[in-house]
């Protein structure tokens, strides 16, 4: 099967972090939660920056990480669009977008055409040479999108891709961003603190509370049935 | 800091300072200044060209230059790296941390004249490792023009590492982890992002070291003595002419203050104010 299938248990100080996704390729989960709850945890562990205390992450047939395995970051070609995007500062948005196939040895020209097609794709061909400073949260956001995209990973993270924009952008940026992501073909795991992006965006839910998966199905049934006060204020709004 | 503190209006209680205070500050600032203003004064302006162009003090200046270059050249190659350990030595024991850290800030508050000491210790004729490299390779250190570089960096060296270890502290670490998942390794990451992002600090920090090697002089004339040519630097030939021909010395003197002032200037945002941005 293609897909994400992890079973994931990382030890925190404040708790253990212990939840279970399943997600087919071509589907978006959303894994929500309040502060604290876990939710950044279990990202830094599906891109490999976080080696799970037990547990196992498959991905399609290829195992990331098991008792006596564990695929670095740099070796796992998942695509994480980090809270705050993270772009390079000191390169501009197409050299952003070319780190990833320079970094796997595509030779710097060719590397710089993929990123210019990127570019058009997002609708992004005049800002190739700006820095990321001068780029607005929307086109930032973009920017490294397309810098996870274009290395073609089976798996996208995306760590609160919304939180740094302002809510005049916010829904505009949101359905440009429903409209990119259906385009990809793998699976999508979004962590969010805000219910109405994950409403927005995914086909399944997983809330998480104090490390630990409270409730999860498809958001109109966990709409309609929370399991708990903090379930239901998420759907209040 | 620093623009809030330029751009903040003077409040309604005045600067607050005792009259009395007004004249020790006088002192203070006057103490500062007098002394150069007396060079500036003094200098033999009609001789400068004659003065620079003879051999004497062309020779330790363009030695000056080149040692202090040097200096600052092998400060960068190994002072970066070792900014490196220490900045990232956040979860190493405290102790050795703190130990590392008071290694490498020493040559700051030691008196050069005994780190020169030090080094005839380990590098001299008998020294530590000295003895080996006269017997084994036919090496001497002492009285050369490497001497002279060796001083130099081991007053300069503190300088850079502590400006790259600030700049390296300030660096957003998640850029790195960015940089990871797209597959770099750790090398490229170094390289292509970790680098360019202290690239001021290391600019700073070299400006500093570069500034600090060409002022040397307790450290070079204990370990590398004094031979026009070879080990005679700027502060040196200043020093010993200052007996024989003072208009040199003056000279000398007033090429030091200039390149001082080009480095304040140089630094004015990254140092003066901090390295935070």
């Amino acid at each position: 099967m293609s897909g994400l299938s992890a079973s994931i248990e990382v030890a925190r100080p404040a708790f253990t972090l212990a939840l279970d996704l399943e997600v087919a390729a071509g589907t978006i989960t959303a894994v929500v939660g309040p502060n604290g709850s876990g939710k950044t945890t279990t990202l830094r562990a599906l891109a490999g920056l976080v080696r799970p205390t037990s547990g196992r992450i498959l991905l399609g047939d290829r195992v990331l990480d098991d008792h006596d395995v564990h695929v670095p970051a740099r070796d796992r070609g998942i695509g994480v669009v980090f809270q705050d995007y993270l772009l390079f500062p000191h390169l501009s948005a197409v050299e952003n977008i070319a780190f990833g196939p320079i970094a796997h040895g595509t030779a710097r020209p060719a590397a710089i055409a993929a990123a210019h097609d990127w570019l058009e794709r997002f609708d992004l061909a005049q800002f190739a040479s700006i820095r990321p400073r001068e780029l607005s949260g929307g086109q930032a956001q973009r920017v490294a999108l397309a810098r996870a995209l274009i290395l073609e990973p089976p798996l996208l993270v995306l760590d609160e891709p919304l939180a740094a924009l302002d809510a005049s952008t916010r829904v505009s940026v949101r359905a440009q961003l429903k409209k990119e992501l259906g385009g990809y073909g793998g699976s999508t795991v979004l962590v969010t603190h805000d219910p109405a992006d994950a409403l927005a965006l995914a086909d399944q839910l997983v809330v998480l509370e104090a490390g630990s998966v409270v409730q999860h199905g498809i958001p109109a049934e966990v709409a309609a049935a929370p399991v708990n006060n903090y379930v239901a204020g998420l759907f209040e709004h | 800091m620093r623009a809030s503190s330029r751009t903040r209006s003077p409040d309604a209680r005045g600067t607050g300072i005792p009259r009395l205070l007004w004249v020790p500050a006088g002192l203070a600032l006057a103490f500062l200044v007098l002394p150069l203003v007396a060079l500036v004064a003094q200098v033999p302006w009609g001789q400068f060209g004659q003065v620079v162009a003879g051999s004497d003090v062309g020779q330790s200046l363009a030695l000056s230059l080149g040692a202090g270059a040097a200096a600052t050249g092998l400060s960068v190659l190994l002072g970066v790296p070792l900014a490196w350990v220490l900045a990232r030595s956040v979860e190493w024991n405290p102790i050795l941390r703190r130990l590392l850290r008071a290694f490498v800030t020493v040559p700051l508050v030691l008196p050069p004249v005994v780190g020169g000491i030090a080094l005839v210790l380990l590098l001299g004729r008998t020294g530590l490792i000295g003895t080996f490299l006269r017997v084994w390779f036919g090496i001497q250190i002492p009285f050369t023009t490497p001497a002279v570089v060796i001083s130099e960096t081991f007053v300069a060296m503190p300088f850079l590492v502590l400006s790259v270890e600030g700049a390296l502290r300030g660096a957003d670490r998640r850029l790195e982890d960015a940089a990871e998942t797209l597959g770099a390794s750790r090398w490229m990451i170094f390289r292509r992002i970790t680098l360019p992002l202290i690239a001021p600090g290391v600019a700073a920090g070299a400006v500093l070291s570069f500034a600090r090697a060409l002022g040397e002089f307790g450290a070079t004339i204990t370990f590398a003595g004094d031979f026009p040519g070879v080990t005679r630097t700027m502060p040196i030939a200043a020093y010993i002419a200052l007996e024989s021909d003072p208009g040199s010395a003056y000279v000398i003197a007033i090429i030091l203050l200039a390149v001082a002032i080009a480095v304040l200037f140089a630094l004015r945002d990254r140092w003066v104010g901090g390295l935070t941005s």
